[in-house]
């Protein structure tokens, strides 16, 4: 009869536990089925599929992010980059005046020099990241409106739409949401398994203790930055294939979504902890999200209503998650 | 437990909220269904309406409502239309013909055949007139007896096209587009064609193909702003000669090239005047603008806001700064309306927020119902000065009077 006692509030405690460590997919799960309720086609694997190729370009830049603000950093230009990079490279091929190839080279490396300038300003400069992106938010969404002249810039080379943005694996997968994925894998290996995912993490958790330990800190961060832009650059692309051209004004809520992402997959604003599967669950809210009131046909103010709520929730259970592991 | 508490809370508000989404996209009613037809299968209806019209086809009810501009079996030139303005365009008109509209269908609202369910996706629902069309086409769905499923795309292109990705899954009869992007939205055209649904579009896109538009003469908003700033700046014995200031988009948008068009063209006749564009896009960004503007050049004679959140910002502007320069307008919001009973504003190019969307509805259902459509509709643009300015506030918000607004009475 003791015993029994003990164990009711015992497997409450373990619910509650695995409750809150699994939040961001109990979340998914949660949303999932509301909005399967509410619009069965939401569960239709087509939607699903239109998904996960939303969520492709949003989830890119979300993975860089993660190091980011596994650093304790933020980075708020990456939309900017995303829309130099579609604008860029679609001048670069309009009219045949350069290959493909070439020109994804020099916006690649373009792309990189950007996000290496948010590094160095903030590195050198000691200046807080959200100060720096902030203001190059600002600068290179200038120059993609100075480049085009406020113009869209449209994209007819062969085959990029496809391999970017509406192309289809085997008819069926898009390929955004292969090559999210090819990323994604990429990014999990380098965060979890290599030195610099390493130093990443102990920087963020103690920048202190790491300068001691003799991880060269500035060098860290310029690389993290460096790769930002390199993310910024894929998810460009993609944006700019779904949209055949390249739009000065593209990816607005980018840099907003993806750290939305990130902060509900688990990532700790203060730095120091994050998972890669938790950003990916994280982008998967943000889309489903999108695509589920999309589907409720619910205007825009409840739109950013619901996804703030969400946050919060999601912000919340990360609160009562460290707490219990205090 | 008081954490546990509050996130349960929260869950419980989150899922109150999204279920509260649910009645926004709940079925219109379909109020009576006209006749039983035999149902054609829609996409075929659909290219027969518009690629081989047979000749004991379906009249289309609203015919007495069209005057129309050129032949009515020639497809407007709408590449052209744009290529004049410097804005470049691709767009395939599927069906013939170009027509001008009055604001109040003189005839009846088609009913749908049957029960066709069509999607909408609205640029934004974040001002008056984003809002107006899309309960104004609520309500026309109701009165068309069609199922509506409506998207708010807030300017996201991408939003946009991710809901007509959702319509197509959804297997929807019609769509009906107000673009975010004028070229971004050739992806979602391009799906819509592939998936052999007819679409119509409210404004004109740069690309792409479309069964018909229903668009403002542009050019002609730009040239009754010019012509009303001119005459008031002759009223007033201004001797024409010194700057004219306006204000438009720091990006390329087509209306906001074509109205541009039709403001310039006004003061070419002038050889003294010089034009000086700026660029905004909130209320804030204008105001700062124009009152720079108004210490750069003390020689100013005129401004213009292209269009309202440009007039909202100049206007602030002019009344903090004690400007006695001319103000013209295009849009009809309710700050405008009242600046120009204040005499701040000479007078706007106005036109209805509610027309579009119906004259959207009939031809999407005149479509659907086998009914030959012009491929562009025209709806119709009005002065808007001191003199009418009080009827015309309730001729654009049925229901409300100017005074009212004045007094905090209406929002």
């Amino acid at each position: 009869m003791h015993a029994n006692v003990e164990t009711a509030p015992k497997s409450r405690t373990t619910f509650m536990k695995l409750l809150i460590r699994y939040r961001t997919l109990v979340i998914l799960i949660v949303l999932m089925t509301v909005f399967s309720l509410l619009r069965p086609v939401f569960i239709d694997p087509k939607n699903l599929l239109a998904i996960l190729k939303n969520m492709s370009y949003v989830l890119v830049v979300g993975l860089g992010m993660t190091f980011i603000i596994t650093l304790g950093g933020l980075d708020l230009s990456v939309g900017s980059i995303a829309a130099v990079v579609g604008v860029t490279f679609a001048m670069l091929v309009r009219g045949g005046t350069m290959a493909p190839i070439p020109a994804l080279l020099i916006v690649l490396v373009l792309s990189m020099l950007l996000g290496f300038f948010n590094g160095f300003v903030s590195v050198k400069g000691k200046i807080e990241p959200f100060l720096v992106t902030l203001a190059t938010m600002n600068i290179y969404r200038g120059l993609a409106l100075t480049l085009t002249k406020g113009k869209p810039v449209p994209i007819v080379i062969p085959h990029f739409a496809d391999i970017f943005g509406n192309g289809r694996l085997f008819g069926v997968i898009p390929t955004p949401v292969i090559i999210s994925l090819v990323i994604f894998a990429i990014s999990w290996f380098v965060y979890t398994q290599t030195k610099f995912g390493f130093f990443v993490r102990s920087i963020g958790g103690n920048q202190e203790a790491s300068r001691v330990a003799g991880i060269e800190i500035s060098k860290v961060k310029l690389a993290a930055y460096t790769m930002s832009g390199v993310y910024a650059f894929i998810s460009g692309l993609i944006l700019a294939a779904l949209m055949n051209s390249g739009l000065p004004d593209a990816g607005r809520d980018l840099a907003l979504d993806a750290i939305s992402g990130v902060i509900l997959g688990g990532t700790a604003l203060l730095g120091g902890v994050g998972t890669m599967w938790g950003t990916l669950g994280g982008c998967l809210i943000i889309a489903s999200l999108n695509n589920g009131m999309s589907l409720l046909g619910a205007q825009y103010h409840v739109q950013i209503l619901v996804k703030g709520l969400v946050i919060i929730f999601a912000v919340l259970m990360d609160n009562a998650f460290k707490s219990r592991q205090r | 437990m008081r954490k546990i508490t509050l996130i349960a809370s929260l869950l419980l508000v989150l899922t109150l909220v999204l279920t509260a989404c649910a009645p926004t996209v709940a079925p219109t009613e379909a109020p009576v269904v006209v006749e039983e037809t035999e149902a054609p299968v829609v996409e075929e209806t659909a290219v027969e309406a518009t690629e081989a019209p047979e000749p004991e086809a379906v009249v289309n009810p609203n015919t007495a409502d069209f005057t129309f501009v050129g032949e009515p079996d020639v497809v407007f030139d709408l590449n052209k239309w744009y290529g004049d303005v410097g804005v470049e365009a691709d767009v395939t008109i599927r069906s013939a013909g170009a027509a001008r509209v009055p604001d109040v269908m003189t005839t009846a609202m088609p009913k749908a055949n049957e029960k066709y369910t069509i999607g909408f996706s609205v640029y934004y629902t974040v001002d008056e007139v984003g809002s107006m069309i899309l309960e104004s086409m609520k309500a026309a769905a109701e009165e068309a007896g069609v199922e509506l499923l409506i998207n708010d795309a807030n300017y996201d292109q991408n939003a946009q096209n991710q809901a007509i990705e959702q319509w197509i899954l959804q297997d929807v009869d019609g769509v009906i587009l107000a673009p975010c992007d004028f070229t971004g939205v050739k992806t979602a055209l391009d799906a819509l064609k592939a998936a052999g649904i007819p679409v119509v579009t409210l404004n004109a896109p740069l690309a792409g193909e479309v069964d018909s538009l229903v668009i403002g003469d542009t050019v002609e908003q730009g040239a009754i702003a010019g012509a009303l700033l001119e005459k008031a700046m002759l009223d007033s014995g201004k001797e024409m000669k010194g700057t004219v200031v306006y204000q438009t988009l720091p990006f390329v948008h087509p209306n906001a090239a074509t109205r541009a068009k039709g403001f310039v063209d006004t003061f070419t006749k002038y050889p003294d005047i010089k034009i000086v564009e700026l660029t905004g896009i909130s209320p804030e960004e204008h105001y700062t603008a124009f009152d720079g503007a108004l210490k750069a050049y003390p020689d100013m004679i005129g401004a213009w806001g292209l269009y309202s959140s440009a007039t909202i910002g100049m206007m602030n502007a002019k009344t903090a700064n004690n400007s006695e320069v001319l103000l013209s307008s295009v849009d009809q919001d309710k700050p405008i309306l009242k600046g120009i009973y204040d005499g701040i504003i000479v007078g706007t190019a106005a036109y209805s927020s509610i027309a579009p969307a119906r004259w959207c509805m009939s031809q999407m259902v005149n479509l659907l119902n086998g009914a030959p459509i012009p491929g562009v509709l025209f709806y119709a643009t009005k002065e808007i000065t001191p003199d009418n300015v009080v009827e015309m506030f309730e001729y654009y918000y049925p229901g409300k009077t100017l005074q009212d607004y004045i007094e905090g009475k209406v929002q």
